[in-house]
């Protein structure tokens, strides 16, 4: 299946939310999705499939001090 | 007492001690520089009188019966109108609560309660923590008390402006990615966003639940240590609090820093865009700690693009997953600002989110591996002196993100405090970041700067 275009994928995740945008907003929040976007490339970073996000709801000690 | 502003926490607390001041007559010149000074600042949304003149006068019997709870006895204080205080609504500042009382306080709320303090009222915030300084909503937005053209910070605006201005010593905020920090940094007052788990949420309305930080804003660093005695402490119904022993975090405040190591964060410092006055500030406030016996070292913290991805993505899912159901059948009733923020959780997808908190557990172990070599981090509290309201970004998605997310984002306490003044008389601050549940040693070196530098002495241009 193709990867939809970035418009595409903006209509998509609203409809999926359920959520509708008044008209004279839709350019702004969209700016807002592309700049999500870049920042989400950076999420990217290669990890081993064992780096797992286990930081825990409880904060652990800062370990040597 | 006269209508000037309140005295410290610790100023008062020696003065009920020795029976110079008494509780009513202190809660009464707050509700007098409240009344005074509210119709142009706006901290507060609901000011609680009645209450707290009765609760003052309950504190000044015990106190005269020789039954003096502690150090924060009969002494008035405010919160950030999400958390709970039974008897009060919590409006969020926005129309979707405006209906809501709360049936029981918040855990913070019990604690400073049983401490003996005095609730005066409840603080404007940026709509659930959220939105921005010029949302059309059902109260005002607060104003800062050192320019009123300029942005009071948020989301705890009412918070920073109520004790900049002299109405309470201590209000309580929250801190998501920064919402203490930055309205302490902007009105020229401490705040301190503490580890996460070392202070409980529960009664707070969330905004994003592995990122919400409860915490003190008080005109002092001591006055900071004087109430997280009081709110520091495992709660076992907040999910995310944390089993770890409360010091005696006065013991050791007065004790300096010779002998400690300062890890000066200048490239996330330049990374985040600091203003060039603020690091001239920053230099000069790593000159004073050296002089005291500090030794100051440069450290390279994870990259500001790694932090925020971390930061917003969660903030954006959790944020999201709090708020759907409102922003699919009351989207009308939330301000333009909040809204669309919240909108913006939509587009994280399940896979970005455990990512995020994936990365999360990275770049929190490279914050511990700095804090492994030196006693704390110094960075700037914000990147400039607060800027005019009409330059907030207040888009749905901003294009910079704050620098203090990234602690938000690994859960180390960060204190913020004043380090000067810039351009237009506005403060500048600078940051201690320390390692988790060490909020004592920070206490120290803040102190320690705090005094030797004595810029907390300085307060707005208001009336006397």
């Amino acid at each position: 299946m193709p990867i939809p275009d970035p418009e595409t994928e903006f209509d998509i995740a609203l409809a999926r939310a359920g959520l509708s945008l008044p008209p004279e907003r839709r350019a702004a929040m969209f700016e807002g999705f592309l700049a999500w976007r870049v920042m989400r490339a950076t999420l990217e970073e290669p990890l081993p499939p064992a780096t797992e996000p286990a930081f825990g709801l409880r904060q652990k000690r800062t370990p040597g001090r | 007492m006269t209508g000037g502003p309140v005295p410290s926490l610790a100023e008062a607390s020696r003065a009920i001690a020795a029976g110079s001041l008494s509780p009513v007559a202190l809660t009464e010149a707050a509700l007098a520089r409240i009344a005074a000074l509210d119709t142009a600042l706006h901290a507060f949304i609901t000011v609680a009188k009645e209450r707290a003149l009765a609760a003052a006068r309950a504190a000044e019997a015990e106190i005269r019966a020789g039954r003096r709870r502690g150090p924060l006895h009969g002494i008035p204080y405010a919160l950030k109108d999400i958390y709970d205080a039974a008897g009060l609504p919590t409006t969020c500042h926005s129309r979707l609560m405006l209906q809501t009382m709360a049936g029981e306080d918040a855990e913070t709320t019990r604690r400073l309660e049983a401490a003996g303090m005095v609730l005066i009222g409840k603080l404007s915030t940026h709509e659930f923590a959220r939105g921005g300084p010029t949302d059309e909503l059902p109260f005002p937005n607060a104003r800062n008390p050192w320019d009123p053209a300029r942005f009071a910070g948020g989301s705890s605006s009412g918070s920073g402006v109520a004790v900049a201005a002299g109405m309470v010593g201590l209000a309580l905020g929250s801190d998501t990615a920064g919402s203490i920090r930055l309205p302490a940094s902007y009105c020229g007052i401490v705040g301190l966003k503490p580890t996460y788990g070392r202070v409980s949420r529960r009664g707070v309305f969330p905004l994003s639940f592995t990122l919400d930080h409860a915490g003190p804003l008080a005109r002092t660093v001591e006055d900071c240590a004087l109430a997280m005695q009081a709110l520091a402490g495992h709660d076992p119904l907040d999910p995310g609090s944390a089993e770890e022993p409360v010091p005696d975090y006065l013991a050791g405040i007065a004790d300096g820093v010779a002998g400690m190591t300062i890890g000066r964060a200048r490239a996330f410092d330049i990374e985040s865009g600091v203003a060039e006055e603020t690091l001239a500030a920053l230099d000069a406030a790593c000159a004073l700690l050296e002089s005291l016996g500090a030794r100051v070292v440069e450290v390279t913290l994870p990259a500001r693009r790694r932090t925020d991805a971390v930061a917003q993505t969660i903030l954006l899912a959790e944020g999201f997953a709090i708020h759907a159901e409102w922003l699919r059948h009351r989207a009308a009733e939330y301000g333009r600002v909040t809204r669309e923020r919240l909108m913006m959780g939509a587009f994280v997808s399940g896979a970005d989110y455990v990512q995020a908190q994936r990365l999360r557990r990275l770049v929190t172990a490279e914050v511990d591996a700095v804090l492994g070599a030196c006693d704390a981090i110094l960075c700037a509290g914000s990147p400039a002196a607060a800027p005019l309201v009409e330059e907030v970004d207040e888009g749905p998605f901003r294009k910079a993100h704050p620098m203090t997310s990234a602690f938000n984002a690994t859960g180390h306490p960060a204190i913020v405090l004043p380090c000067g003044f810039g351009e237009g008389g506005m403060p500048l601050s600078l940051s201690f970041v320390g390692a988790a549940f060490d909020e004592a040693r920070l206490f120290r070196i803040a102190h320690a700067y705090e005094r030797a530098a004595g810029w907390w002495e300085r307060r707005p241009p208001l009336p006397a």
